[in-house]
């Protein structure tokens, strides 16, 4: 157990600082000015792993291992080619100008860097909590450190690398999760794809803003979760309070995992209490508490009683910015799905799309953004992505209504109605068009892909349609962002 | 074109539907030739003919189209069976390609047809050397027919093009999509053809056909006291909220009459003890609508009359009519400029909203009497709405033997409606009434028709309740307009031919065949004598009620066996089809004859009925809420009736749309009987459907202005279906159960924008306008 245990920190620890070495590379290298050279050279790496793919299935010696471990390394060539080519400048959220005095979370990491305390106000980004911030920092402090370099805009550009490691951590947990929950096999190539392959893991492991991170705490929180319940010990007990304290050190917002958590922490304990070993688990919770929320709430405590800012605190817009959607009823911003507008444009309108369910559609590919490419590639990707919707949604409903024995399952479907109710919610709260974009809801592939995994498994007829849709989705998308 | 297209989606849709449920049940099926004609007249001629515009070139596409069939008719002849015959042919029909080419115009399309079909005939030449069915490729076919469909419409509808799928911008989006299936048929064709999957699984015909439905064949279940209680329990609850708030018992009635050309007559002069700053004047005007005023005041400096509105328009009769003033007055004047008006109320307001008495009131006694039924903030509880300006004022001008200002419908409903006004006065309440009364009405009818057809309590229940929790009857049976009167009528029209079907032919008591075709020609009468659209119903009658007597005698062989029972029963017809309705239409319009003394009866008959047909045939005018017929299928365009701003944000609106779980999973019910009469022989179903289709299918045709509640008719069938639909399945009481709960619960949440009751604007706002298109809370 130890050795596994081992091994797992290894290959996190190995992601990290190989994507540190790219960036590297790619720093020393000058490739960062040269986008189109590193997007050949992604192409070209693509395009021999698929020969090589085609080349060992047609002597039939491709196993499945194998063959998942070359979608992972596809998956890190696109997550690292992007970040890459992408400065910090471009697609960028809440940046603003490269300046400590900007608000904005290039402030936040220069204001570590340069000043080396947390910002002494929550104006603006300042209300985040610091975790990314942290890291992204340190992470910009050695690599500058390395190349001699105090400019603003490479500061505050190497911080993706913390994003980007997030991402590519993710897609290895994803595996992980996919393994645990007994989707293995060819049915685990799916959801293994849509890890991969779903740009929005590119979009945002290539940005500076802790939504890779925090996606990245999520997903290890739902995964050591369910370690913990098959293994409940004291190790899993704190690795879990860690992940929590970390995730909600991220983004206050991870938290709705908790929920989840709690409800398999109250199943535990009837088990342990019918069985006469409930202290036992008690004290463990009261331990998971006591790391947790420290970790999780330092922040918030800090900024509650230094600015009076509450916990779920987040800038409010004006009802009167174009951004408000709040003048559609519930029914068109959240339950209808409105195709007349996915036949409109593949690329979302921040300023008058309304629909959550097609906008978080756009946006899990194109985020909030145009892009100068053939029309035909993007409306692909989209019409791909639209049918791996449409087979998540059925296998959701399947899972609730036939395949309610596999407890996997279940949970996967649990959590994934709970963090997309928890996203409505939060629309609901603030209905302005940025409320709607994926990258809030990164972890939601993940228990998808599971029940996906499980869905295509039992129902042989539609496996060559969801094959269909999710090799045709990674294509595109390899293409779409090997060209943009 | 849309419209086209749209029915080309549909009847597509329910074919191929039935097509795979039967093939999965029963192998491939076999077509006669009657249905292949059927599907050429369905696929071919209906799309066409429904075009408001038929271009020379489309029935020349036509014509050439016959020559490919012939080819195919041709090639086919030749076939083993006569099912793989049939299917071929049918297949070929229910392929968009060549219906929407003959739509385009473009002839060239057609002949590229040829090539297609010589590709396929080489094709299925291979597959049958290799012992193989082409019938295989049918998941590829479809996919094929889904991409030729969204290419026409891309280019058709939408203009896209080929070149533009290079674009940035304005990416032609179905287009691709029509190319994306399009390569998806071609590559798993290709797939198949080279791994030889192509040969069907040998299967028995007719191995797992559906036991046939039971409905129509046991008699009647008599009713017990526990139908009765609940006959009486749904009646009374939905007369109750029917009732409620119907609108108000209290409106200005005396009145003063002006008339042009007479001294003092066509003027009023106001005078007040000072100097008032008036805002606005309201004037509810009597039963001559858009009268044409004058208005000034005198300047206390000049001592001049000062017009300030030299030709307004007053235009809604019975009802509160603001003309805006805003200016210091201690005298006002109105002059009617044209015709005659009769005032009955004048209402003047300060700058605060606060009633001003004019110092000589007493001068026009009928003018000012009845101040205090003045609201500042008014809804339609105090005054017509929509259409009841037509028929509410037309019911009125009946009464009082005035000049008829409403003649573009019959005249029985507005005579109804005029019993009202007799009882109770001219007032909301008044005119409302009767349509209320035979709204509520439909609830024990509609229990007894769904009791009649489907024998259970249970299932009797579950259609009332969800009739009585539809919005579209509702609203309507809370408004002064034809439309439930007509539903009514047709309804009932619906059940006595369902009676008389049901125990129809030879074996059967010829009495009370007989009675239920009386009350259905009587019913026929009052319904065509309210509205039109009682046609319609009458021409889905007769077809069911052919169709089902040719069935119930046997066919051909059993015409000269019942030859004395068809005698009589063609001569019932005539007089309870022709003669009864005849005799009722025209005694309809006594009113008319009362009024217009020199043309007699039938003389008012024809003349009335030219003028109607012209109006309707032609009336095309923009309206925010017209909608096309496919639009009233997903509830897409609400009418709305009346709106109101009232105080602390909330207004007071009604509007007229459907029930979204009625309607909506009502098409699902639709598409199911399709498939209960193909494949199990439901002729509740199939009555059903015949019903439905003869008051959906005219609408197709008619290209003029019209409104969501023509859908009225549709929506009393499509909740029948909900009940037979629901009557085929497992866990009956359950769904019955559930769906009831949620059309209640649906019913009570829509409550506010139906009944008009005062509603926080940010509810309706935010929680029932469920499309872009539902606006109930006008910003």
């Amino acid at each position: 157990m130890k050795k596994w245990m081992r091994l797992d920190v290894i290959q996190y620890l190995c992601v990290t600082f190989g994507v540190m070495f790219c960036y590297l590379t790619g720093r020393i290298l000058k490739l960062d000015h040269n986008p189109s050279l590193i997007q050949l050279e992604m192409m070209i790496l693509l395009f021999v792993t698929g020969l090589f793919l085609l080349k060992k299935r047609k002597d039939g010696r491709l196993q499945e291992e194998t063959l998942w471990n070359i979608m992972i390394l596809m998956g890190f060539l696109m997550r690292i080619g992007y970040m890459l080519y992408t400065g910090c400048t471009v697609r960028r959220h809440d940046l603003w100008e490269l300046d400590k005095n900007s608000g904005g979370h290039a402030a936040y990491i220069l204001t570590l860097i340069e000043e080396g305390h947390l910002p002494s106000s929550n104006q603006l980004q300042f209300y985040q909590q610091p975790l990314f911030y942290v890291l992204g920092a340190a992470a910009s402090g050695c690599i500058n450190g390395i190349l001699g370099c105090r400019e603003s805009y490479y500061l505050v550009d190497a911080a993706k690398t913390v994003s980007c490691a997030a991402s590519c951590i993710t897609l290895l947990l994803g595996k992980k999760i996919l393994t645990i929950s007994g989707v293995k096999g060819k049915e685990g190539r799916i959801p293994l794809l849509l890890f991969a392959f779903l740009p929005v893991f590119y979009l945002t492991g290539g940005r500076v803003n802790p939504d890779a991170l925090a996606g990245m705490f999520m997903t290890a929180a739902f995964f050591y979760t369910i370690r913990w319940y098959h293994e409940t010990n004291w190790k899993n007990t704190c690795i879990l309070a860690v992940l929590f304290g970390c995730a909600m050190m991220t983004k206050i917002s991870c938290g709705v995992i908790a929920l989840f958590t709690a409800f398999l922490f109250l199943l535990k304990l009837v088990q342990e209490i019918k069985a006469h070993r409930g202290t036992s688990l008690m004290m463990k919770y009261i331990v998971f508490g006591g790391i947790s929320l420290p970790l999780g709430l330092w922040y918030s405590i800090r900024n509650y009683r230094l600015f009076g800012q509450s916990l779920s605190y987040v800038p409010r817009i004006s009802t009167s910015s174009s951004l408000y959607t709040g003048s559609c009823s519930l029914v068109q911003r959240m339950i209808g799905i409105d195709v007349a507008n996915l036949f409109l444009s593949p690329y979302t309108n921040v300023y008058e799309d309304y629909n959550a369910p097609v906008y978080f559609l756009k946006s899990s590919l194109f985020g909030e953004f145009l892009y100068q490419i053939p029309g035909w590639i993007p409306v692909l990707l989209l019409l791909f992505a639209f049918s791996c919707s449409v087979a998540c949604l059925a296998a959701w409903i399947w899972q609730i209504r036939k395949n309610r024995n596999d407890q996997a399952g279940n949970w996967a479907a649990g959590i994934s109605i709970l963090y997309y109710a928890s996203i409505l919610w939060f629309y609901f709260q603030y209905p302005f068009g940025c409320s709607m974009d994926f990258r809030y809801m990164i972890f939601l592939p993940i228990p998808l892909g599971v029940l996906l995994g499980k869905y295509v498994k039992d129902k042989n007829g539609i496996r060559q349609w969801v094959y269909l849709s999710v090799c045709g989705l990674s294509v595109c998308s390899c293409l779409m962002y090997c060209l943009v | 074109m849309i419209s086209s297209y749209v029915f080309i989606g549909i009847s597509f849709s329910i074919f191929w539907g039935i097509y795979l449920l039967r093939k999965k049940k029963e192998g491939i099926p076999c077509y006669s030739k009657g249905e292949i004609l059927l599907f050429y007249l369905v696929s071919r001629i209906l799309p066409v003919t429904i075009l408001p515009d038929m271009q020379k070139a489309i029935w020349r596409n036509i014509f050439l189209e016959w020559f490919i069939l012939a080819l195919l008719y041709y090639y086919v002849h030749n076939k083993k069976t006569e099912k793989v015959q049939s299917s071929i042919l049918v297949f070929y029909l229910f392929q968009p390609g060549s219906i929407l080419a003959i739509l385009t115009g473009n002839e060239r399309l057609i002949f590229l047809i040829l090539p297609v079909m010589m590709v396929l005939c080489l094709l299925d030449e291979y597959v049958k050397r290799k012992k193989g069915s082409l019938f295989a490729f049918l998941p590829e076919y479809l996919i094929g027919n889904v991409a030729i469909f969204c290419w026409f419409a891309a280019v058709d509808l939408l203009g896209q093009s080929l070149k533009e799928i290079w674009n940035t911008e304005n990416i032609p989006i179905l287009y691709i999509l029509s190319l994306l299936l399009g390569f998806i048929a071609f590559w798993k064709s290709c797939y198949r053809i080279g791994s030889l999957k192509f040969f069907l699984e040998n299967r028995e015909d007719g191995e797992k056909t559906d036991e046939p439905c039971t409905c129509m064949t046991g008699k009647e279940k008599a009713y017990t006291v526990k139908d009765m209680l609940f006959i009486i329990l749904f009646t009374v609850v939905f007369g109750t909220v029917a009732f409620y708030h119907l609108g108000s018992s209290r409106v200005p009635e005396t009145y003063e009459t002006f008339q042009v050309g007479e001294t003092g007559k066509n003027e009023i002069v106001l005078g007040f003890d000072k100097e008032v700053t008036l805002s606005k004047i309201y004037i509810y005007l009597g039963y001559t609508g858009k009268r044409t005023m004058s208005f000034s005041y005198r300047d206390s400096k000049n001592k001049d009359w000062v017009v300030f509105d030299s030709k307004h328009e007053v235009t809604s009769v019975f009802c509160w009519n603001a003309v805006e003033v805003n200016h210091s007055v201690d005298s006002l004047g109105i002059v009617l400029m044209e015709g005659q008006a009769s005032i009955h109320e004048i209402v003047c307001l300060d700058m605060y909203g606060n009633r001003v008495l004019p110092v000589n009131a007493s001068g026009y006694p009928n003018l000012f009497d009845e101040q205090g039924l003045f609201h500042l903030y008014r809804t339609f509880y105090d005054q017509t709405m929509f259409d009841e300006v037509y028929h509410a004022r037309t019911a009125y001008e009946f009464l009082n033997g005035l000049s008829i200002y409403e003649n573009t419908h019959p005249p029985l409903g507005k005579t109804i409606i005029s019993l009202g006004i007799r009882l109770l006065g001219m007032n909301p309440f008044g005119w409302r009434c009767m349509c209320a009364l035979l709204g509520t009405l439909m609830i024990p009818l509609i229990y007894v028709f769904a009791h009649a057809m489907f024998g259970r309590t249970d299932a009797a229940c579950f259609t009332t309740l969800l009739l009585g929790t539809e919005f579209m009857h509702f609203t309507l049976s809370r408004i002064a307009t034809l439309d439930i009167l007509v539903a009514f009528f047709v309804l009932l029209m619906f059940y006595f031919m369902y009676c008389f079907i049901r125990q129809c032919g030879p074996k059967h008591n010829f009495k009370k065949q007989r009675i239920s075709l009386f009350f259905c020609g009587l019913s026929m009468g009052l319904a065509v004598a309210t509205k039109w659209t009682g046609f319609y119903a009458a021409a889905g009658i007769a077809i069911a009620f052919f169709v089902f007597l040719w069935k119930s005698i046997g066919g051909v062989k059993g015409i000269m066996p019942n030859r004395k029972y068809l005698m009589k029963l063609c001569g019932c017809c005539v007089l309870f089809f022709v003669a009864i309705p005849g005799v009722i239409y025209v005694l309809s319009y006594l009113p008319f004859a009362r009024v217009y003394t020199d043309k007699n009866l039938l003389q008012l008959v024809i003349e009335n009925g030219k003028l109607m047909l012209s109006y309707h045939s032609s009336t095309v005018f923009e309206h925010p809420y017209s909608s096309e017929w496919y639009e009233w299928l997903i509830d897409y365009q609400p009418l709305l009736d009346t709106y109101s701003i009232l105080q602390d944000g909330k207004i007071s609106t009604i509007a007229t749309f459907g029930n979204p779980l009625i309607w909506w999973g009502g098409l699902a019910a639709f598409f199911h009987q399709f498939y209960l009469w193909r494949c199990k022989k439901c002729k509740n179903a199939q009555y059903l459907m015949i019903a439905y289709l003869s008051v959906l299918i005219p609408w197709l045709f008619i290209h003029r202005t019209v409104f969501i509640y023509q859908y009225c008719l549709c929506s009393l069938v499509l909740i029948l279906m909900w009940g037979n639909s629901l009557m085929h399945i497992k866990k009956q009481r359950k769904y019955m159960l559930v769906i009831g709960a949620c059309s209640l619960l649906l019913f009570v949440m829509f409550y506010p924008a139906l009944s008009g009751i005062p509603v926080n604007a940010e509810y309706v706002n935010q929680v029932l306008e469920w499309m872009s298109t539902w606006k109930f809370a006008l910003s």
